[in-house]
């Protein structure tokens, strides 16, 4: 069942209905049942995954606490590492891994083939077994008590908003929340429902019409001029950000509804200066578990290389990154180029402070917008590899095509036009935001007409210029 | 008041004022899109197709019909009245669906299907094009019945007014700002000629979809049985990039005694871009080329 789904209009007042219905200590179990139910709709047979990996990060992290031992509870923590890492592994990595030992050793001479298995990629696992892995280190690293009651950690690994696509949620936030009392909170079921509505207008207005025009291009791109490529290229960051966006935006939302918080996804990631804002902006959840479990002790352990350690964790990072993202070599090749950007940047963060500093430079906005600008474009240009065209060389021959050829743009003009409202309304509201928080405020207004005529005006630009056809978020293949 | 009970009382008012909203702003696209001003000019294309239309010939098909075949010259060459009712990005759903309801009102003389290689290929956006069909749920029996088989939810998000509008409101503006119609008789011409270079690469052949298939099925035997002399085109390309794609179709048409015209191997358009404005689609002049070979072929009919 999709958020956008006609299905998931039954189900979740439903399921918001019955769960304000029931007495306040059966709401989490209640949760819990449908979160299960929801996602044994997808895959029936996946959810007996969610279970194993689920079972093995209660026991493990019930094991580490209960042990004195630091050695034993090292090995604990390798041992349940691996066993939740197992699945994802054998599921999204398999054919990507036999594949790779299977060229290696032709190179040699050695032929000893392996068959490839043509299994559908689980929905949500790599979601639910990062939110599971950080639970268990954060028990072996003694920040959290490790959860006597399987059901809370069941509902924490399979809570349905988030089980699909996040945000990658945390044990110390949902435990506690989950644990007390789940009432009725209007303010937070209001916002929860602001944060819906404009959830369903980025996917539905955004992300879907931009992704006719890009995938019209890209899926055909021998066949378009350089120029309509390079728009595409260019458009693509707001299809991902609408996509993605607006799924944490309704997945929040949904726990808002049910008294529920969630951490942020997004802050406005298209206004960041530098590739290192950038990634503070944009996919957080997914950068902040990365930091926290990666990126941090990484260069904790590096630490006597100075700057140089930096640089290895950095890289080391992203690369398992683009791997999380997907296992092909055009994942890998995005994960670097991100880590090199990063690592210039840090190399290169002391003088160009002073450089900005000398200048003034901070406090001129052709600058903030020049850096935005480029910042936007780098991003852009390394979808390319990540996702946007099938494959490494078709995004060097798009790239080519971009600077060689000069023919004229492909138009279409029904869906640039709608494209442009849903964009330039985005594009707004961003700025907005970013720039003055405390005016023109619609949703947060304090007057419930023009509150309302907000409500309703993005409600009816959904229906009137939303595409309801527009197939599953681009983050569940992830 | 308990903060529930006044979330759920302003629930309330939000959803009837929603339901009334959504009549007005619904009616308000009903009343332009349907303007007199589009149905008396035969700007509303589709209108015009679905309720108007009384011509000895009517083509079909999608966007290669749409730019490809030009009714002025048909009517001329061969005498007869004739209309384009192409549409961009559809297929035989769509096609048969205006078809069944011309033929609730008149039998046209002869029927076209400009059928593109893929046109009984199974798309994952088969059933798409449909929207531009929701405004005449209400109103016409075909169109709902196509509607409500392309879902199992379509009955109930047709309960919406506004909805049924999705993604028109471009098309409204447009007809009820501009004068004079774009088109002519249905046809679209498109300008500029094909000057990218194509990598040497072939579509594999894929088989029929069996529920595409039947419908096509429907159309021609439909028309037959009304005594329309259906003719299935295929429209010239660039290059021939899918083999042997018409083998199947071909001794079905023949059992239906149905006339194929197969323009795809044409040398005159293979590899002659001033006659393309992209890979498959003619340009004016492709187009005027193509209805030419057309109209001479239906003028050598039996009965012509």
């Amino acid at each position: 069942m999709q958020f956008t789904s006609f299905n998931f209009l039954i189900f979740f007042p439903s399921v918001i209905l019955l769960y304000y219905i029931l007495p306040q200590k059966f709401r989490w179990s209640f949760v819990l049942i449908i979160s299960y139910y929801f996602y044994i709709n997808i895959n029936p047979i996946y959810a007996f995954l969610l279970v194993g990996v689920t079972t093995s990060t209660y026991l493990f992290a019930i094991l580490m606490e209960k042990t004195k031992s630091d050695k034993t509870r090292k090995w604990l923590l390798i041992a349940d590492i691996i066993l939740t890492l197992l699945p994802l592994f054998f599921f999204k990595y398999y054919n990507f891994v036999n594949q790779s030992v299977f060229d290696l050793l032709d190179y040699f001479g050695i032929r000893w083939p392996l068959p490839n298995l043509s299994l559908l990629l689980p929905i949500g696992i790599s979601f639910y077994t990062f939110m599971a892995l950080g639970y268990s280190i954060d028990v072996y690293n003694e920040t959290i008590r490790a959860e006597k009651n399987f059901g809370i950690v069941a509902l924490f690994t399979s809570f349905f908003p988030i089980v699909l696509s996040g945000p990658i949620e945390r044990a110390r936030n949902m435990f506690n929340q989950f644990r007390g009392k789940l009432t009725f909170n209007y303010d937070k079921a209001v916002s929860g429902l602001q944060l819906m509505l404009w959830g369903y207008f980025m996917k539905l207005v955004i992300a879907d019409r931009v992704a006719i025009y890009v995938s019209t291009i890209f899926n055909n791109y021998e066949y378009h001029s350089g120029v309509s490529l390079l728009f595409a290229t260019l458009l693509y960051p707001f299809q991902i950000y609408g996509d993605l966006g607006g799924y944490s935006l309704i997945a929040i939302g949904c726990a808002n509804v049910m008294g529920i918080d969630i951490i942020p996804n997004f802050n406005r990631p298209f206004f960041a200066t530098s590739m290192s804002e950038f990634w503070r902006r944009w996919h957080m959840s997914l950068i902040k578990w990365l930091t926290d479990y990666l990126y941090t002790p990484i260069s904790f352990g590096l630490r006597r290389l100075n700057v140089w350690g930096i640089v290895i964790a950095l890289l080391l990072t992203f690369l398992i990154s683009g791997a999380w993202h997907g296992a092909a070599l055009i994942y890998m090749i995005w994960g670097t180029f991100q880590g090199i950007l990063l690592s210039i940047e840090a190399l290169t963060n002391r003088r160009k402070v002073e450089f900005e500093k000398k200048y003034k430079l901070r406090s001129k906005s052709l600058y903030i917008i020049f850096s935005s600008v480029l910042t936007y474009a780098l991003f852009a240009f390394s979808l390319l590899i990540a996702g946007a065209v099938e494959s490494v060389s078709a995004a060097f021959a798009v790239i080519g095509k971009i600077f060689t050829n000069t023919q004229p743009l492909f138009i279409n003009k029904t869906t640039l036009f709608y494209m442009l409202i849903g964009v330039g309304l985005l594009i707004l509201s961003e700025l907005r935001d970013e720039f003055f928080p405390e005016k023109f405020k619609l949703f947060q207004s304090k007057n419930i007409y023009i509150r309302w005529a907000a409500y309703m005006s993005v409600l009816f630009l959904i229906l009137l210029i939303g595409v309801f056809n527009g197939g599953q978020f681009i983050y569940f293949k992830f | 008041m308990n903060k529930g009970k006044l979330f759920i009382k302003k629930l309330f008012v939000f959803i009837i004022l929603l339901i009334i909203l959504d009549f007005a702003i619904g009616s308000v696209l009903e009343h332009f899109y349907f303007s007199p001003k589009s149905k008396i000019s035969g700007d509303n294309k589709l209108y015009y197709s679905l309720k108007m239309t009384k011509e000895d010939i009517l083509v079909f098909g999608a966007s290669t019909a749409i730019h490809g075949i030009i009714p002025k010259i048909i009517e001329d060459s061969v005498g007869m009245s004739c209309y384009n009712t192409g549409w961009n990005g559809t297929n035989i759903y769509f096609s048969n669906t205006i078809l069944s309801s011309v033929l609730q009102r008149y039998a046209p003389k002869v029927v076209i299907f400009d059928m593109t290689a893929w046109e009984l290929n199974k798309e994952d956006d088969d059933f798409d094009k449909l929207s531009e069909l929701y405004p005449y749920y209400y109103t016409n029996k075909s169109v709902k019945e196509i509607i409500d088989f392309s879902g199992k939810y379509e009955k109930y998000k047709m309960l919406s007014k506004t909805y049924r509008y999705n993604s028109k409101l471009l098309y409204i503006l447009t007809q009820n700002l501009r004068s004079g119609n774009t088109g002519v008789q249905g046809y679209e011409p498109i300008y500029g000629y094909w000057n990218l270079d194509l990598a040497e690469d072939t579509m594999s052949v894929e088989p029929y979809d069996s529920i595409k298939f039947s419908y096509f099925d429907k159309f021609v035997t439909h028309a037959s049985e009304k005594g329309c002399r259906v003719i299935v085109v295929s429209p010239p390309v660039y290059r021939e990039y899918i083999k042997d794609q018409y083998s199947r179709i071909e001794p079905y048409l023949k059992s239906k005694n149905v006339e194929f015209w197969n323009f795809r191997n044409d040398t005159s358009f293979l590899n002659h871009r001033e006659y393309f404005y992209d890979y498959v689609h003619l340009n004016n002049a492709g187009a005027i080329y193509y209805t030419r070979q057309i109209a001479s072929h239906l003028k050598k009919l039996p009965g012509a």
